[in-house]
Formats: structure tokens, sequence, C-alpha cells
């Protein structure tokens, strides 16, 4: 139990944390000056708030914002401000001058994990080796592999010598094209699964087989011409741009409406540790 | 004739897998070129790209490398030929996606200047800055000031090197760049609101096909000027540039001959395959 | 731009509200009706015929990182699953190439089994971290699915291209596959390739579905709710603009200009 509350709780900080970074202003509201900038000297940055001229003593604390001609803010050194920019300048609320550093930590921490994957290979390849599973030989090439890799590893960035070699065999040419052979397999199994599953069994299902073969034959120069005759509304390129530019935003943009609103709910819910059976057999 | 029709809802995979082997190799061996239809979304960025001003640079975030190079690799040639024909100078980056995306974009590069623009200088006419992490923050950074992002270029000369690059020497900041397209897999959506959304310059995309689905909405909005979408998008804007189809040798001209005999094989494995399954249904009635 | 604008924050209070609002209200017990999924409905039947047929299962959550939305939710599916195949007796096999989930995936099925009072079923090996990116994670998957002659395939969460990858060579092992995405581009391949397809936003509600917990379901009833905030919203802009022009006072009030 004490364990699964100190998990909530730094859940909590860590998300509360990113919450206020993003909802607090980056500078105290009721000591930011906005206006025009006059002048902008080592030490002070004179402003013109509505009609009349005020001088802001530069003190390390203060950060400024320049507006955009869009009105978007733009965070700039107050050195770099210039006569004539719009800009805010105040005092800084602090929380987003340790993002990066709070960034850091996290992805130092995802790094660390990439050792447990290790182990846990290494753990499944030790059983199958041991227990002399089916293959288990190829087991062996795998710590030979992860040795050879991390050897390899060594030569990244370096301009010439044997390690640069073995950095560019591994990776440029082994591991690289082997991906793109992989990458390549899709249109083999694209073509079984298609061939698989568009059966014409209902309305829907023959809706979507024909909008799909206006789609693939309007990509293609055989759709042009075997249409370039037909009115331009009955060309296949040309109902397949209306497939695509209408009908289809209209489905992505419904659906990243619900899945944002869905991402709010689960981060919600995983921040507030209200989220039941991922980490907590109950909930807190 | 039903009974060895309907035999045709089970053909073996592997045939399948024959079919598409050999529409996508003949093209490689039996040369043919194909017309096009262009699109909308290639038309409109060719038509932007001709509208450059003379004292403005365009920005190729070229951030792909060989798992999708079979469509990215057109889609940054054509735009390339276009610029260093309208001697429009651009830089080349790569944020984020992937540390190999500057030498796949020297490769491209130096293929166009050997066979059609010998003239071209680096430096002069286009510098490559190559690679660098750290998504919307480095786009920021590099609208604001583009030395903070990049101090040297991909050949490790300064930004500030004015007879090595006197190009950067009139590129500062974003107010110098007149387009953004970047191209890869999967184009950084965070170049529409961090990019655009608060300095205005206009972005395009080159993606994967697949991908591009979820784009169209962009081009709609008009945060997006322009796309290309995979070899198709790459064999339209070579039409749009070479507009005689035996003047077209581009990679994207090449590659949308054996999409299009693969699209065939799978719409009549589809036939086929539903010819077969009516077939079944009517012995079975 | 880094930071929330006044409609932003307005937008985060008012949805965030009404969903803790109504999972505080299903938690008190007024329960909400939710609509029949059928690729959730048929998780049960494929650990059910998995265990008839004394095969493994496998469970694939996906390329994402732990902190993304589509593999919480899938970890939450996974959940499921684990108890379903522990009060079954049958085992379930976690691939991953996203070494953070290794762990989180061992303690969901270890406490899954403990729960079903079957630890001694229990084995930290069949949670597999088999590659480190996608496309070789699916091929060492398919040859998973190959040798250990698997029943039932369940992917849920993230995907990229690699999602044919999977269940292609999975389809061909003739086990029974479910999928669930929520990203939109791979959702054709899982439909023409696995028997069920979660679509979209009802990947995040599988829990809910799953469990029928009060919190879920409130959490899902609080997200129609500001759902149908956001269309009349939409519709409310799109009339103004329609008729009063782009620079009305009610685009300004929705900070849409710019």
């Amino acid at each position: 139990m004490t364990k699964r509350r100190f998990i909530a709780l730094v859940t909590f900080l860590a998300g509360l944390y990113y919450f206020l970074e993003f909802v607090v202003p980056p500078t105290v509201p009721w000591r930011t000056l906005r206006g025009e900038v006059v002048s902008v000297s080592d030490t002070t940055l004179t402003l013109l708030v509505d009609g009349a001229e005020r001088q802001v003593t530069l003190l390390p604390n203060l950060i400024a914002y320049r507006e955009r001609p869009n009105g978007a803010p733009e965070r700039v050194e107050i050195q770099q401000l210039r006569p004539g920019d719009r800009a805010s300048v105040g005092p800084s609320t602090y929380l987003s001058d340790y993002i990066t550093s709070v960034n850091n930590f996290f992805i130092v921490l995802g790094s660390m994990a990439w050792g447990m994957g290790l182990i846990s290979l290494a753990m499944v390849h030790s059983g199958n080796i041991r227990r002399r599973r089916p293959e288990w030989y190829g087991s062996v090439l795998f710590f030979i592999a992860v040795a050879g890799g991390m050897v390899a590893g060594l030569g990244y960035g370096r301009e010439s010598g044997w390690l640069k070699e073995a950095n560019d065999v591994v990776f440029n040419y082994l591991l690289r094209p082997m991906s793109s052979t992989v990458f390549s397999l899709l249109a083999f199994h694209m073509a079984t699964a298609s061939y698989r599953a568009f059966r014409i069994k209902s309305g829907e299902a023959a809706l979507m087989m024909a909008s799909a073969f206006v789609v693939m034959l309007g990509q293609i120069p055989i759709g042009m011409w075997l249409t370039h005759g037909l009115p331009s509304f009955l060309q296949l390129p040309v109902m397949a741009q209306w497939v695509l530019y209408i009908a289809n935003s209209a489905a992505v943009r419904g659906m990243w409406f619900g899945m944002m609103v869905g991402a709010i709910a689960v981060g919600l819910r995983f921040w507030l540790s209200l989220e039941r059976g991922a980490f907590f057999d109950r909930e807190l | 004739m039903a009974e060895w029709l309907s035999k045709l809802q089970t053909i073996d995979r592997r045939w399948i897998y024959l079919s598409i082997w050999i529409a996508c190799a003949l093209p490689f061996v039996v040369n043919i070129k194909l017309p096009v239809y262009v699109s909308p979304e290639t038309r409109r960025l060719y038509d932007f790209i001709e509208q450059c001003p003379p004292d403005k640079v365009v920005m190729v975030d070229s951030a792909w490398d060989a798992g999708s190079q079979g469509e990215n690799w057109g889609q940054v040639e054509v735009v390339f030929e276009h610029l260093f024909r309208k001697r429009i100078p651009f830089i080349v980056t790569a944020v984020e996606v992937t540390p190999l995306g500057p030498q796949f974009a020297d490769k491209v590069i130096e293929k166009l200047v050997r066979e059609k623009f010998p003239d071209r200088k680096y430096g002069v006419d286009w510098v490559n800055l190559g690679y660098t992490k750290g998504g919307w923050q480095a786009m920021q950074q590099i609208a604001k000031d583009i030395r903070q992002q990049y101090r040297k270029d991909s050949r490790g000369y300064s930004l500030d090197d004015a007879e090595k690059l006197p190009l950067m020497q009139r590129v500062r900041n974003i107010e110098d760049i007149y387009l953004i397209y970047s191209v890869t897999y999967s184009p950084l959506e965070d170049w529409i609101p961090f990019v655009h959304g608060m300095y205005g310059t206009p972005i395009a995309f080159g993606c994967a096909g697949i991908q591009s689905t979820t784009y169209y909405r962009y081009l709609l909005s008009r945060q997006l000027v322009g796309m290309l979408v995979g070899v198709r998008g790459a064999a339209e804007y070579d039409a749009l540039l070479h507009p005689d189809l035996r003047d077209r040798n581009s990679m994207g001209t090449k590659l949308i001959v054996p999409q299009a005999f693969g699209h065939l094989v799978i719409i009549v494995a589809v036939v086929l395959g539903n010819v077969g399954y009516f077939a079944a249904r009517r012995r079975r009635s | 731009m880094e930071h929330a604008s006044a409609p932003i924050l307005v937008a985060i209070a008012l949805f965030s509200s009404l969903i803790l609002w109504n999972i505080f209200t299903a938690r008190r017990g007024k329960a909400g009706f939710i609509r029949r999924i059928p690729g959730l409905n048929e998780i049960d039947e494929a650990i059910g015929r998995a265990t008839e047929m004394g095969r493994p299962m496998v469970f694939h959550p996906g390329v994402g990182e732990v902190q993304n939305v589509g593999t919480l939710a899938a970890l939450g599916v996974l959940g499921h699953v684990a108890r379903k195949a522990a009060q079954m007796g049958t085992r379930v096999i976690v691939t991953t190439a996203i070494p953070v989930v290794v762990p989180v995936a061992e303690d969901i099925v270890k406490q899954a089994y403990m729960q079903a009072g079957r630890p001694e079923l229990f084995n930290s090996e069949d949670i597999r971290f088999l590659a480190a990116s996608g496309d070789q994670l699916a091929l060492a998957t398919a040859n998973v699915m190959e040798r250990e002659k698997t029943a039932a395939h369940f992917f849920f969460g993230m995907y990229d291209y690699t999602s044919l990858l999977l269940t292609e060579p999975g389809q061909r092992t003739g086990a029974i596959q479910i999928a669930g995405t929520d990203q939109y581009f791979q959702v054709p391949f899982f439909i023409a390739s696995c028997d069920y397809t979660v679509i979209g936003e009802e990947l995040y509600a599988a829990s809910a579905y799953l469990t029928r917990e009060p919190t879920m379901l409130g959490s899902l009833i609080g997200q129609d709710y500001s759902k149908i905030i956001v269309l009349a919203v939409i519709l409310l802009g799109a009339l103004s603009v329609t008729f009063l022009g782009s620079q009305n006072p009610i685009v300004q009030i929705l900070g849409a200009t710019r």
C-alpha cells in the first residue's frame, strides 16, 4: 500500500509540474507591462504603455515576449528587442525555466530503461540456451550480435579507422538495407490482405470497395487514362481528390476531436491515479 | 463453371506475391513512362515556389533515409530541380527524425548538379546545415536565430564564414525564409503550430502516401500551402517541370509505373476474389 | 504558444471538470449506458478459444512509448486479458520494442495471476522485449506466433507501418485476431487482416467497456459531454463566420483570429 501511495504521489507531482508549466503564464500577470518598445539600454527598457512612457529596470528575473505581427508571443532576450517592437516584460514565474532540466531528467530515466530491455532479452535468450530449446543456437547468435553491435556503436561519429568501418558495415550496410527490405514486404502483405478481406458481403462493404477503387485508380495514371473522355466530375482522379479532401478530412477531424478529448480523460485518470487495473489492484 | 470460378476466392497467396513482384519489377526492366494527372496539392506547391521573391530562400527539411527513400527521394529531387532552375537558393536541414537525412539530401543534390546544373555552387546556391535534434524547440530556435541552432554547416564551415557560405550571410532568421518544405515518411505536425502559427511562414509537406490522409485537412484550412503525396506527388511535380513526357526522368516518374502496376494487380486480385465469392454463393443457393 | 491561451485554459478547465464530475457521480452509483463495441466483446471469446485449444496468446501493446495515451489504454486492455487468461489458466505472451513497457506489463500480468490465485502460472519470460525497433519486433513477434502456435492475438495501442507486418503473418497461423488503434491510417490494415478492429477513441473506452468500472464509465460520459461542447463550438464558429464574416466577436472570443 505504501508503495502504491508513493507511486501515486510521484505521478501526481510530476504531472502537476507539467500542468502548471502549461497553464501558468510565463510572467507574473499583474507585474507584466505590455507596450511598444521605445529604447533598450544595458540597464533599462523604456516601453510606451497606453500613451505613457514607462521605464523598466532590467533585473535578472525579468523576461520578455515579443509579439509577432500575427499576435503570437515569441520569447526573446530583452537585449534583442528593437524600438517599435510590441513586447510584454515581467518577472518570470520560473516554472518554464526548469522545463528543459525536467525533460532531460525523464530522458535519462528512459535511457536507463534500455538497460532493463537488454536484461529482459538476455534472460529470454540465456533461458533458451540453458534449456536447449529448439533453435537455441539462434540465442547464441543474439549474444554475439549484441557484442558486435556494441563494438560497432563505438565507431559512431568517427572520421576514420576500423571502428568507423565496423559502424558502417553494421548500421549502413546491414541494418538499413534490411529495414528497407522489411518495409518492402508491406507491398506483398497489403496485396494478400486486401484480396482476402475485400468481399462484397454488405452494402457498407460495397461502398468501401468502391471508394478504395476510386482512390487507388485515381492515384495512378491508368485512372486518368480510363476516364479522360468523361466530364471532369466523373474522372477518377477528380473523384479520388473529392474522397481524400472532403470525405477523408471530415472523418479525420471527427476522429481527432474524439481522440483528443479521450486523451484528456486518460491523462486525467492516470495523473490522479483514478485508473484501475494497470498499476493498482484497487482505486486509491 | 461456377465450381471453377468459386476457386478464385482461395488463390494461394504465393501467386499473388509473384504477381506483385512481377508487376513491380517489370518497369525496371522495360523503360515505360506514363502521363499523370496533376492534383491540386502538387500544383499549389509548384505555383507557390514559382512566386518566390528574389531576396528569399527556401528551407528544405529533408529528414528521411533508406526506409522511405522510395517515396521521399523523388519528392525532394523535383523540388531541388525547380529551385536550381529558378536559381532560388535553399537551405537543407533535418530536424529530429533521422540523422541520415542530410546525407541522403546530399546524394540527390550531387546527382542533379552532376547531370543538370553543373554551374551551381555549394555555399552560394545551397547549404546543407545537417541534422539537429530538439523537435519544436529546435524549429523555433531556427526561426528566431538560425545561428543559435546551427553554428556550423554539415561540412564543418562556420555559418559566419562569408567566403565558404556567402548564402548564409543573408540568412539570419525566419524573416529570410520564404517557405519550409518538410519531407519525410510522416512530417512533424509541429511545423504548423510552432512555425506557421507563430511566424506565419508557409509550410509544405512531402509525405508517404499512407500518411497523407491525416494531412489533407491542413490543405483545406490553408495551413499547408501544398503537399507532395508519395510517389504520385513526385511524378506530378515532374510533370509540371517537364510538360513533355520524354524529358521526365526523375525518381517519381520512374516509380509511379511499378506503383501503377502494383495497384492494378491488387484491384484484379480483389475483383477475382469477389467473382469467386459470388460464384460460391450462387452454387450454394 | 507553449503556454495555454485563455480559450485553451477555459476548454481544459471545462473538459476536466466535466470528466471528473461524471467520474465522481458514477462512483456514487449512477450507472451509465455504453453502446456495444463488437471488437471488445470478442476478447473473452478469443481467450476462451485459446483455452479450449490449450494454446498461448500474444498481446502486442503497440509501438508507442509508455506515456503515449494509446499505450496506456492498451495496458488497460492487457490488464483485462491477463485477468481472464489467469482465471482460465492460459498463458499470455507480451512482446514489445519499448523497454519501459516491460516492467509495467510484467507488473500487470503478475498481479492478474496473483489475483486469480494462480501465481505459479506467471512466467516473467513471457513478457518479452524482443527488439529495439518496430520492424524487427514485428518479425520477432511473427516468429513467436509460428513457434508457440498461438491461438489468439491482440494488437492494441499506437501503431505505425509495422501493423501489417504483425497481423498478416498472424493471420496465416489461423489465430483469432483483435486489434485496436488510435492511429487513423493503420485502421484499414487492421480491418483487412484482423477478425475485429476497435477504431480510434473506442480504444480509450476499452478499459471502461471491459471492466464496467464506475470510474471508467463516468469518464466516458464526461468525454461525451465534452464532445457535445466541441461540436456546439464548431457549429457556432461556422455559422458566425458564414453570416457575420471572419472577424466577428464570436471568433475573437474563441481566439481563432490570428
